[in-house]
């Protein structure tokens, strides 16, 4: 059995992988991923069949940019922080704000509470600052550098035939290189 | 001769490290390495206890906010693992090479704000930390395990939470998955063939069901490694698959496969000729 070979011949790693599996079960059962105890529960709840999906388009001059002219990389940082800015934006208060506070507030002193606040949570200077850097990014990695870009929130609708709404909501607009 | 087989650490390492450096040039021509990040405004720790200890010492921040900081760390990531190919019995380099590729991991995630489950470049250099082949055989039979057991337990997450057992859990991923370059490809093969998978709920969940099954089949190589070639071949199509039809790329995670590669077999290939 392998762990009884480990335990023989090395048994600092034995006790090591006892821990992490101990560790790895705690974390799955408070389903909370830490990394390196990955939970792989993607795609494991049923996904209902819709009549309309809710996406972020980038929109120039030109007409749309379609998300796949970008790398998978690419993609996921001009898009998957869009809709975390827009609810940062909505909200006015970072998202991770709670969690922060059921964990550590009143629990630590006041100046060691401000610092993990600051190391933890996104400030207004922040949020305001984040169209800028999208449009640094965006220019970094396509040939439009010109113009005024806008990220918009629509709906793709799969009824009667997929076609996209005509109407968008405007996330935020940014001029490139001003 | 070794009662027990072994791995031929040196050759793994060369193809390993060679494998990560051509992720990393891969990140590199995907603008994705530190320096290419243009100093991200916005941090997303989530809420992964390893990210917010990282984040409490500003370690991302630092990284991520300073031009010079963030190109240094992308040099001395990248000398590293050409190192760790070039000279693959040290430890120093090893260890820059996997402190860097997790800590890039991290920062990476915090900055595009959703923490990827595209791990398999984080966890196939950890074995090569171990000089000492017994070590190092018992490291890659646990990394060997550990990407058993996240397979297996996607598998059973599925069940568990109902994807499995739901009648079209398929068809509302593809269209998830698809709603935006359904609208820029409609005119392809492959835009057809997803289109008719969105219809057809039975087959489509059809296809859900058999990758979970796909995912279970990995929690044999607990027990033996007789099936392995069909564990791999069994990856390669789930993650093809996926690829094909939800469009995830699974280039940072390819290196997933190494710890089921016949390694034996190829070093004896290697010394014969």
């Amino acid at each position: 059995m392998f762990l009884k070979k480990v335990y023989t011949t090395w048994p600092a790693l034995f006790w090591g992988i006892l821990i992490f599996i101990g560790a790895q079960a705690f974390f799955m059962y408070k389903g909370i991923q830490t990394i390196p105890f990955f939970i792989y529960s993607m795609f494991s709840t049923p996904h209902p069949v819709q009549d309309s999906v809710e996406v972020v388009l980038i929109k120039t001059e030109n007409g749309y940019i379609s998300p796949f002219n970008f790398s998978n990389r690419e993609a996921e940082m001009l898009l998957n922080n869009v809709p975390y800015y827009s609810l940062l934006k909505q909200q006015g208060s970072d998202i991770t704000l709670p969690t922060v506070e059921s964990r550590f507030k009143n629990r630590l002193s006041p100046p060691l509470y401000q610092r993990v606040l600051q190391a933890l949570v996104n400030d207004s200077a922040a949020v305001n600052r984040y169209p800028q850097w999208w449009a640094k990014y965006f220019t970094s990695v396509q040939a439009v550098n010109r113009g005024t870009v806008q990220l918009v929130k629509s709906y793709m609708l799969y009824q009667p035939a997929l076609h996209k709404s005509p109407k968008d909501s405007v996330i935020f607009s940014v001029q490139l290189n001003p | 001769m070794p009662a027990t087989p072994y791995y031929p650490r040196v050759l793994m390492a060369r193809v390993v490290f060679t494998w990560l450096f051509l992720v990393l040039v891969y990140f590199f021509a995907n603008n994705s390495l530190l320096s290419q990040l243009q100093q991200p405004v916005m941090i997303y720790p989530g809420s992964d206890n390893s990210f917010w200890l990282l984040h409490i010492l500003g370690i991302p921040q630092f990284l991520l906010q300073q031009y010079w900081v963030a190109l240094a760390f992308d040099i001395v990531l990248t000398v590293s693992c050409i190192i760790c190919i070039v000279v693959p019995e040290q430890k120093i380099f090893t260890w820059m090479t996997v402190i860097g590729v997790w800590l890039l991991y991290i920062c990476f995630c915090s900055a595009a704000g959703k923490h990827y489950a595209q791990i398999g470049y984080l966890l196939a250099p950890i074995p090569f930390l171990a000089l000492r082949q017994q070590r190092f055989d018992l490291l890659w039979q646990c990394l060997r395990y550990w990407v058993c057991f996240l397979y297996g337990s996607a598998g059973l997450y599925k069940i568990y939470y109902g994807g499995f057992g739901s009648g079209h859990d398929m068809s509302g991923i593809l269209q998830v998955m698809n709603a935006e370059w359904l609208v820029y490809h409609a005119d392809t093969v492959q835009a057809s063939v997803i289109r008719y998978l969105m219809n057809q709920q039975g087959l489509s969940q059809g296809l859900f069901r058999l990758a979970t099954i796909v995912d279970l089949c990995m929690l044999v190589g607990f027990f033996t490694k007789k099936f392995d070639r069909w564990l791999l071949a069994g990856l390669l199509l789930f993650h093809l698959g996926n690829y094909f039809l939800l469009h995830i790329s699974f280039i940072e995670q390819s290196l997933i496969f190494a710890p089921f590669l016949p390694w034996q077999r190829m070093a004896d290939y290697v010394s014969v000729k």
